[in-house]
């Protein structure tokens, strides 16, 4: 019996449909060739290397760091080419059956991540990114800040829709919150080095034209900034533990997280010159550098 | 129409000095003359027996070392700030002889009274806008304003620790420095001997741009007849009319109205499309078949490119920017700001930015001329 699954897996194996090396308390982990991504404006890669100056949120969805792509149009417009996730698993695992979908949405936030999950099950993906909580984080104020009680509730929705509809032995990985306190720490300094007025562009989050008041806006003291800074250290211990909790009793799927983008330091080059926030093409594709190497597929380094 | 180039040397930060200090310690003389090529600064590489400085590399990519060592000071900076922070406290609780855990609970636990319901109206007051955000709004703001009590009472602690410490962050911040802008060919209108270069990298379709053009506009009322501004185009990618202006404001030089077309243009505030450049160009005098060959004679997209190329080496990122004699100035800052530096560069007013602004002040005057 255990000769007769040992072949089918290896057939598998070579089929490209399992990836070796999987925990056999679980189900064989399955190759992540169907892609989904749940997240919000970073996933999007907002404003990373194009900018409308009159619509201010400017889609970049080539420069992702787990979706992006680049093929012709990009190569002819010169823009980055990011390694995502996507581009690493066609890279690694061939592509043939691949699909990539991209669920995030920007302005989404926790609250979004159960009809955001849903279309990944929907989607029948085999890996599963989850980037969210930097808007519940980033709020027009203080008091819109979830609850740690419904921050948790809403990520736990979110990853029971992947527990009970995701196809058998399919990975998801969860990306700790960015640590929003770092690139107001980032934005301020390229203000005071008259690189860009940061502190003009954040100005617009008095009036909910741009996100994040609860960092950005002019009118925080430190104290608010380390407030917000704390609300974004627990989401992201509720993260850590509901991933540590599903992988622990789901047997069907993997889950893994990674600090991994909360540890990171913005530097200037990483940040959107347009906006001072959302990470530049260079940010998206350190981005993706950092995290699969962090990440489930590591092993897979092509 | 010559090159300008506008360099000058720089005072080098802490960081580059130290090892360029490092690496004139560990090196023979490269130039074996004995000579330090002290107007040249230090060599950088040799080819055969000619000796490349820094100083005929350096100034065309000024701005963009600047930001790399704008960086490196800030990752120093804010690690440092974060090691101190810890430290002092442990230093602290070492004197007390008592667990860390025991010194905050101390220290910050024990002082800060919790916010309560009467607080809480009180904030609400002050912010209307928040009584309406549902049901858990109470909770959340009691929460955050017990929350940023504790914060403020911490960071007194850190700062008072700090301050009895004797701590101070001793790496000089790097300094702005100017760039050299080959603008050769490129259009140009104000006095030859104006003490002032402003090249402005700009597109016609951008509202930043338009308001940037607004701010040169008001330096040169201000300051008659000291100012030579330099025009120079920056595009952001995928930006098919901003190039379509270009091109035509390019062919509009080659006729010798470009300033001409420069100026309507922005009169349109970015509002650009095909009908209302046709119609400038009717209005300036670029005849149709000139108009035609807009877009597809690929000698404007030359131009054009050409401009950009020059921008990314200088170390433009996005539209729009100024250089002010080579001090670099994004605008996205306000206009006093930027009348401010060229009230410096004509010396007609003192540094008036804040004292640890690394723009403040003059910088130092050109060691040599540029040719």
């Amino acid at each position: 019996m255990r000769k007769s699954m040992l072949a089918i897996l290896i057939a598998l194996g070579i089929a490209g449909l399992v990836v070796p090396g999987g925990v056999f308390a679980k189900d064989p982990r399955l190759s992540p060739k169907r892609l989904s991504s749940t997240g919000d404006s970073i996933t999007e890669a907002i404003n990373a290397e194009e900018f409308n100056p009159f619509i201010f949120i400017t889609p970049n969805h080539w420069a992702s760091w787990a979706n992006g792509y680049y093929g012709f149009w990009e190569w002819l417009f010169g823009r980055t080419n990011v390694k995502s996730h996507n581009q690493r698993i066609s890279s690694n695992f061939g592509s043939s059956g691949r699909k990539n979908f991209m669920q995030a949405l920007s302005g989404a936030d926790s609250f979004d991540l159960p009809g955001q999950t849903a279309q990944s099950v929907s989607n029948a993906a085999t890996y599963v990114t989850h980037f969210m909580g930097h808007n519940d984080v980033c709020q027009g104020s203080f008091a819109d800040i979830p609850s740690d009680a419904q921050f948790e509730a809403n990520v736990r929705a979110g990853l029971n829709n992947m527990k009970n509809g995701l196809p058998n032995g399919a990975t998801v990985y969860v990306q700790a919150i960015v640590d929003i306190y770092k690139l107001w720490q980032l934005g301020d300094q390229l203000t005071s080095f008259g690189i860009i007025d940061c502190r003009v562009i954040w100005a617009a989050s008095l009036f909910n034209i741009f996100p994040c008041a609860t960092m950005l806006s002019p009118l925080n003291s430190e104290a608010d900034r380390q407030y917000t800074r704390s609300r974004n250290v627990a989401f992201n211990t509720i993260l850590q533990n509901l991933v540590n909790e599903f992988n622990a009793n789901d047997t069907h799927h993997y889950y893994q997280y990674t600090t991994v983008t909360f540890d990171t330091t913005f530097t200037a080059d990483q940040v959107s010159p347009f906006d001072c926030f959302h990470p530049s093409a260079k940010g998206q594709k350190d981005l993706s550098a950092y995290t699969w190497a962090d990440g489930p597929f590591k092993a897979y380094t092509k | 129409m010559s090159p300008l180039n506008i360099f000058t040397t720089r005072r080098p930060s802490s960081i580059p000095a130290l090892l360029c200090i490092l690496l004139l310690a560990c090196s023979p003389d490269p130039s074996g003359t004995g000579e330090v090529a002290e107007n040249r600064g230090e060599p950088i590489a040799r080819l055969g027996d000619q000796i490349i400085y820094r100083d005929e590399v350096a100034p065309a990519v000024a701005y963009q070392v600047y930001r790399r060592e704008v960086d490196i000071y800030s990752l120093l900076k804010g690690e440092t700030e974060a090691l101190i922070s810890n430290r002092v406290l442990a230093m602290e609780a070492e004197r007390r002889k008592i667990a860390l855990e025991d010194l905050l609970r101390v220290e910050i636990d024990e002082k800060v009274e919790p916010a309560g319901e009467a607080d809480v109206d009180a904030y609400l007051a002050g912010h209307p806008q928040e009584a309406g955000s549902g049901k858990e709004t109470r909770a959340r703001i009691r929460y955050f304003l017990s929350e940023t009590r504790r914060e403020e009472r911490r960071l007194a602690l850190q700062e008072d620790l700090r301050a009895r410490a004797g701590f101070e962050f001793l790496l000089e911040p790097p300094l702005a420095i100017r760039t050299r802008l080959d603008v050769a060919d490129a259009p140009v209108r104000g006095p030859a001997e104006a003490p002032i270069t402003l090249v402005h990298f700009a597109t016609f379709s951008s509202p930043l741009s338009v308001r940037s053009a607004g701010y040169l506009r008001r330096l040169v009322e201000e300051f008659p007849g000291k100012i030579r501004w330099v025009h120079r185009h920056f595009l952001n990618p995928h930006d098919e009319t901003g190039l379509l202006a270009a091109e035509f404001a390019v062919a509009a030089q080659d006729q010798e109205v470009f300033w001409e077309a420069h100026d309507a243009l922005f009169d349109l505030e970015g509002n650009l499309d095909e009908r209302k450049m046709l119609g400038v160009a009717h209005k300036i005098g670029v005849d149709d078949d000139t108009m035609r060959q807009v877009g597809i004679d690929e000698k404007y997209l030359k131009a054009v490119k050409r401009d950009i190329d020059a921008g990314v080496k200088a170390g433009v990122r996005s539209e729009p920017v100024v250089y002010v004699n080579g001090r670099y100035f994004s605008s996205t800052f306000p206009y006093e700001r930027l009348r401010q530096m060229v009230a410096e560069e004509l010396g007609e007013a003192p540094p008036s930015v804040e004292p640890d602004d690394p723009l403040a002040g003059p910088l130092p005057a050109p060691s040599r001329g540029g040719g």
